[in-house]
């Protein structure tokens, strides 16, 4: 699949009863605890068994940046916006984060999963 | 476990240097610190190399036997250490371990890096990779990027402002205006530092390190030995190093690195000095936020507060505790994997009263290097013998 473009993350907000896009995470068999991947490893319990599982698709901005300067492979496609995502199962994943024209986002903003491709995770602002 | 000194250091100027290579720029700064030293370089009975990425920016491997052979040194035990930014830091941390175990009585330990032969594309690959493919490189998040979400996060935390943040730069390129090796010898206003070309919000081109060739060298020895070849040994008197979260996604909080803070404690708990011990300190302000958070985590002021403190004069030259004395990365250069040697150059020289900014009766230096976003630092606290 070709690059997905980040111009493409102008994105409209979703409608409250959409389907959910699934985030795939991992879980630790013994204990439970949630992580985003890649894990290999329990900090909670010390255990090594992880397997898949869903976590939230949907949470709130930690921190965001929008990128100017783009590295190799996404010349064209500055300025982007990534963001640092609270999820409300109490994990936190990076991805981008696609924008909304007139609604601009800010540290607290509500977020939800959109997407994973060969541009890692996707999210987008949600109200 | 014996005491260890340095007994010499070396560095080439750091910058675009045109037509030097790895082996080029590694034997000047090495010759140099073993001139400093005063000792035959038979003598040396290990070598460290610390470099991020030479396979990548020139695609030579094998750098550690290959610079040591150029060197002329002896059939010795030869290592390249990586840890991004951090690689120095590491290497001399290791040079260190070798004599004060009595392994050895003399290492040499180099760092080097040549970036500016390689295309942009390939150094923003090579930097890529400092941070975790699979995940934060592959979205597209750049190292100013990840410096910029911290700075955000610090900024609504404890209320930082961006023009603190700028500050630091401003300090640091003044304070490189008397150093003939550093890379940037002009000064910036904060209004220029403010007004430059955006990299990734809120972070601007003044306030990031730029690309950098360069070497940096040093030489150990135990403390006994120093005394009778050096007129001026430096005792190493601290020393931590520890891993931290490679993503920031794994960070628990933005606003501090977790492996700066532990490698200080290790070597404050090592050298039994109080923070309000030092004298001055060489931080890694990969960036103009890292150094504000530098301070904050190695405990010279409250978490939140180094931005106040910058704005005050706290870190300048005459202020509470000197910061980045000789430009810091920002404007001194960033070779990644000479920074932490070059660092321990400019400490050494304080604290013989031999540098170009000098601190007045430097006593006591500490140098603080941090590779990727937080994925390992260290920590070494020097003292002189007065």
């Amino acid at each position: 699949m070709a690059g997905a473009n980040l111009r493409d993350s102008n994105v409209e907000p979703a409608p409250a009863l959409q389907d959910l896009a699934k985030l795939n995470g991992l879980l630790c068999g013994g204990c439970g605890q949630r992580y985003a991947a890649p894990a290999y490893y329990c900090e909670r319990c010390g255990g090594t068994t992880l397997g898949p599982t869903e976590l939230s698709s949907r949470g709130e901005v930690y921190s965001y940046t929008t990128i100017y300067v783009p590295p190799e492979g996404f010349e064209g496609e500055a300025p982007y916006d990534i963001a640092v995502i609270d999820l409300e199962d109490g994990v936190r994943a990076t991805g981008r984060l696609g924008r909304v024209p007139d609604h601009p986002i800010d540290i607290g903003s509500r977020v939800e999963f959109v997407r994973a491709d060969d541009r890692g995770l996707l999210f987008r602002p949600v109200w | 476990m014996r005491e260890v000194s340095v007994i010499g250091v070396g560095s080439t100027p750091f910058g675009k240097l045109e037509g030097q290579g790895l082996r080029d720029m590694a034997t000047a700064a090495a010759n140099e610190a073993l001139a400093d030293a005063g000792i035959d370089r038979k003598q040396i009975q290990a070598f460290y190399l610390g470099n991020f990425a030479s396979d990548s920016l020139v695609g030579q491997g094998t750098v550690a036997p290959l610079v040591a052979n150029a060197l002329g040194l002896p059939r010795i035990p030869t290592t390249k250490v990586e840890g991004a930014c951090a690689s120095a830091g590491i290497a001399f941390r290791h040079g260190y371990m070798m004599v004060a175990t009595g392994i050895c009585d003399f290492v040499l330990v180099v760092g080097v890096e040549k970036m500016s032969s390689a295309s942009t594309a390939k150094v923003t690959q090579a930097l890529s990779g400092a941070a975790d493919i699979e995940t934060e490189a592959k979205c597209g998040l750049t190292f100013p990027g990840a410096f910029a979400l911290a700075a955000r996060r610090h900024m609504h935390q404890y209320g930082t402002t961006r023009k603190q943040i700028g500050l630091v730069s401003v300090k640091n390129r003044r304070n490189a205006l008397k150093n003939p090796k550093a890379q940037f010898r002009k000064e910036v206003s904060i209004e220029e530092v403010l007004e430059s070309r955006m990299i990734a919000d809120p972070l601007r081109l003044y306030d990031c390190c730029p690309i950098s060739d360069g070497a940096a060298a040093a030489v150990l020895c135990s403390a006994e030995v120093a005394a009778e070849l050096s007129k001026q040994p430096i005792d190493v008197i601290g020393s931590g190093h520890v891993v931290g979260p490679t993503t920031l996604y794994q960070t628990k909080d933005l606003t501090g690195f977790e492996a700066t803070q532990r490698a200080a404690d290790q070597a404050f708990e090592m050298a039994r000095i109080s923070r309000d011990d030092v004298d001055l300190a060489e931080v890694h302000d990969c960036f103009t936020i890292a150094e504000i958070i530098a301070t904050e985590d190695l405990g010279f002021f409250e978490k939140g507060k180094g931005g106040c403190a910058v704005e005050e004069g706290a870190t300048q030259i005459g202020g509470r505790i000197p910061i980045n004395t000789a430009g810091g990365l920002l404007t001194k250069g960033h070779p990644v994997g000479a920074t932490g040697l070059g660092q321990i150059y400019e400490v050494v020289r304080q604290l013989r009263g031999q540098a170009y900014n000098q601190v007045r009766n430097a006593e006591i230096g500490l140098a603080h290097n941090l590779g990727g976003t937080g994925a390992v630092a260290t920590v070494h606290i020097l003292r002189s013998r007065n």
